[in-house]
């Protein structure tokens, strides 16, 4: 039965690759020139974002030490995780709104690096946080109280012990980076700064689907190789109570709501202007409402069935390897494949949608979230197997009630993006009208002043799913 | 421990199924009954035009009345990817009509398919526009002449869109081409300084026009339907240039593979006549195909320009490349 589920899981995760494979008659590889460029802007790009973000994410990591109180860190934790809660096209447009009504924004590599980088940073401190804790809490308060200083305590102690956490954040927001596709498709201007972005050019000037879908397959093994040599989880489940304020950068500590600041503030200063655009009265937008939060709701549910499937058939170290490795293939090409999947009609297609997006987040967060709730339980999982206790027994009794805070999290998040996407959708959706798709509409249709009206009950649907699932952590564990 | 799960689950579950109930029952207010049919036509189009805003869903609804039939919309995200849409489905579910096709698409579109032929076209044409810059009045002195385009005065105000990825793109890159032959890579390097930015589509360029990062935008002569009849604002303005403007021009087909041929016929047929021609003018914001429709309304308003015959096919990119590619 386990062996099963672990072979379903692997097979869904793949499934828009074996659709492809099934669909495409005659295969051709793409010319060393018709990729290699983008694949090295690529890697430079992601390189950099990656290493920037560490850098920052570290400055932000020892602002973040200044908050001792324990609500004041939690508020502190949310506001460095927001950046990766929003939408990538909510940044894109917030930063638009700063730069944009003082001087040209400034297109490009550089532009997209520095998205990446406030996307990430708070991520990586949060991580950095957590790590820190986790590994050498103890002994960096016994450091402080002998006296060691600041310095001494990073290259002796810390460094040594988190060099390869360090390097797992390191992949994993590079994994982000490289794959990113709303971010580069805009702020990159005329520079193809990632494979995703050269995969959309393929299918749009070519309709190559072989060539998209073999580069999608060579940026996905790449990344699972990567991934193979760093299999560490690097986001500990609990967050941490206490701060370290010996390690604190005094009087900085207000910086770790910059980039939270940065994204609210470039979105409230878009609406400028737009009261006046009052939302039309046949604006079907309750219709979208409605369909947005279902659509949500759904794929946050299907991510919690997935997550429990997958901790019923783990502990299993291949599937492990494979799930910390795997990233799905583009949005254009998944929602591609679903299509070609049999059936119609709009039941069939807010199932395809459901399914494409939940292919596409279902192992980001695995491999964010989730993994390290699960590697933690690992020892429990085999006293309680030689104790006698059957796989269900411990998913139930053992494993659920410990990791259900980090699971629906998970899907929380999940139900979020659900929400807010319209890559996906606006392939798959067909009569369905979903928020985004009407905001897409409306900025069609000259009226950008209402698109921008529509984003308060995006947020409200996106953030009331994330709390519904926060929220019946608490219930469902109790 | 377990129940709660289950009942969080089958809770959840319930509830997608009643907030689709309720869409459903907000969407089904005063349809009447006879508007359900075993007839149903299959339509492939671009998401804007059946959106919110859109033009589409008026269309559609019109035409369900007026036939008994049930119409089944199916989008492909961007224009740019119908013809991808329309191959993958021709083996499963075809589709009885394609709406959104313009005319740099047409000849890659008799290559990957066939088309019956209606009122003796393969492809209706239903709406048009020229294309040129718009700005707004006392933000620039405009441009008289194209190559007026490369003075100084406009550096880092043009927002262009990106051909790859943009039809309005296309026809500018198509346009320099037309006008400056073997000068095309020339007349781009030279036009480089001036531009704020390559969009990748026309909408996000359209938006930084209006949220005045731009001071020129390339777009449709008919955008300024939008600004004086809706906005009631005629600050903004286009620029004429005596060489000429491309015309975009956006057509229907039925694919040949179609499933209910004649309703398909009927339903790309009723896109020219008066009614469904004064709304896409209205929310497509184009000019309509069929002559008279726009009078009395702001679109008989609209400068004429004069146009110059569009090239029906996209020219190689590698001008382009040697200048926005790095």
């Amino acid at each position: 039965m386990r062996a099963a589920l672990r072979v379903s899981l692997g097979l869904l995760l793949l499934m828009p690759y074996l659709i492809w494979l099934l669909w495409i008659p005659v295969w051709s590889w793409p010319e060393i020139s018709e990729w290699l460029p983008y694949f090295t802007t690529a890697l430079k790009q992601a390189a950099l974002s990656a290493a920037l973000a560490l850098v920052c994410g570290f400055f932000l990591f020892l602002a973040a030490q200044g908050w001792t109180t324990v609500r004041a860190r939690a508020l502190s934790e949310l506001a460095l995780l927001l950046p990766n809660m929003v939408p990538p096209l909510f940044l894109v447009l917030s930063l638009l709104s700063w730069v944009t009504p003082w001087a040209a924004f400034p297109y490009g590599l550089g532009a997209v690096i520095f998205a990446h980088v406030l996307l990430n940073a708070g991520l990586v401190a949060v991580s950095l946080d957590r790590l820190l804790h986790s590994r050498a809490g103890l002994m960096a308060e016994t450091a402080w109280v002998m006296g060691a200083s600041r310095t001494r305590f990073w290259l002796q102690v810390a460094w040594p012990l988190l060099r390869l956490d360090v390097a797992c954040i390191f992949l994993f927001v590079f994994s982000l980076c490289f794959t990113s596709f709303s971010i580069p498709l805009v702020l990159g201007g005329e520079h193809k700064t990632t494979l995703e972005v050269a995969i959309y050019d393929i299918l749009r000037m070519e309709g190559r689907w072989d060539k998209a879908v073999i580069l999608a397959a060579l940026q996905s093994v790449m990344l699972f190789v990567m991934a193979l040599v760093l299999p560490h989880a690097f986001f500990p489940a609990k967050p941490v109570r206490r701060a370290l304020p010996f390690l604190a950068l005094k009087g900085w500590r207000l910086i770790v709501f910059v980039p939270a600041a940065v994204i609210l503030g470039g979105w409230l200063a878009g609406l400028t202007g737009t009261a006046k655009a009052a939302l039309e009265p046949d604006l079907p937008w309750v219709d979208a409402f409605l369909t947005t939060l279902a659509l949500g709701l759904a794929a946050g549910l299907l991510h919690l069935i997935l997550f429990l499937v997958t901790a019923y058939v783990l502990p299993h170290a291949r599937l492990t390897r494979f799930l910390n490795g795997y990233l799905a293939p583009s949005s254009v090409i998944t929602a591609f494949a679903l299509l070609l999947l049999p059936g119609e009609g709009i039941t069939i297609a807010f199932a395809k949608l459901v399914v494409a997006l939940t292919l596409i987040s279902f192992p980001l967060l695995y491999r964010w979230i989730v993994h390290s709730a699960l590697a933690a339980l690992g020892e429990q999982v085999s006293v309680a197997r030689s104790l006698g206790a059957d796989w269900r027994m411990i998913l139930f009794e053992i494993v659920w009630p410990q990791v259900a805070g980090q699971v629906l999290r998970a899907c929380g998040l999940a139900a979020l993006w659900a929400a807010g996407d319209f890559a996906v959708s606006g392939v798959i959706a067909g009569d369905l009208n979903t928020v985004p798709l009407l905001m897409e509409s409306l900025l069609g249709n000259y009226r950008i002043e209402t698109a921008q009206l529509l984003m308060f009950p995006l947020l409200f649907a996106g953030l009331g799913l994330y709390g519904l699932f926060v929220g019946a952590a608490r219930h469902v564990v109790r | 421990m377990r129940n709660r799960l289950v009942v969080f689950l089958l809770l959840g579950v319930c509830l997608v199924f009643v907030l689709l109930f309720g869409r459903q029952v907000y969407l089904g207010r005063g349809l009447p009954r006879a508007q359900f049919s075993d007839k149903k036509i299959r339509v492939l189009t671009y998401s804007t035009f059946i959106g919110s805003s859109g033009p589409g869903r008026e269309i559609v609804d019109r035409f369900k009345k007026a036939h008994g039939c049930d119409v089944e919309v199916v989008t492909s995200g961007d224009a740019g990817l119908l013809l991808e849409r329309l191959r993958m489905a021709q083996a499963s579910t075809p589709f009885d009509v394609v709406i959104g096709l313009d005319q740099m698409m047409l000849e890659d579109a008799r290559n990957k398919s066939k088309w019956k032929r209606v009122e003796d076209k393969e492809f209706v044409a239903f709406d048009w526009s020229p294309m040129t810059f718009v700005y707004r009045k006392g933000a620039i002195e405009p441009p008289k002449t194209f190559d007026e385009l490369l003075d100084p005065r406009f550096k880092g105000r043009i927002a262009l869109q990106d051909p790859r990825s943009s039809s309005p793109g296309v026809q500018f890159y198509n346009w320099v081409g037309a006008l400056k032959d073997d000068g095309t890579a020339d007349y781009l390097a030279k036009l480089q300084p001036n531009v704020q930015s390559v969009s990748p589509s026309w909408a996000f360029s359209y938006g930084l026009f209006k949220k005045q990062q731009a001071d020129l935008v390339f777009s449709y002569v008919t955008s300024l339907a939008f600004h004086w009849g809706v906005e009631k604002d005629r600050s903004y303005q286009v620029v004429a240039f005596a060489q000429g403007h491309p015309i975009q021009t956006e057509f229907a087909a039925v694919p040949e593979g179609c499933r209910e041929c004649e309703l398909a016929h009927d339903f790309v047929v009723s896109l020219v006549q008066a009614d469904a021609q004064k709304a896409i003018m209205e929310k497509n914001f184009m000019f309509p195909v069929l002559r008279g429709v726009e009078q009395g309304t702001i679109f008989a308003e609209l400068p004429q320009l004069k146009t110059y015959e569009t090239p029906s096919k996209m020219r190689n990119l590698s001008d382009w490349d040697k200048v926005f590619k790095h």
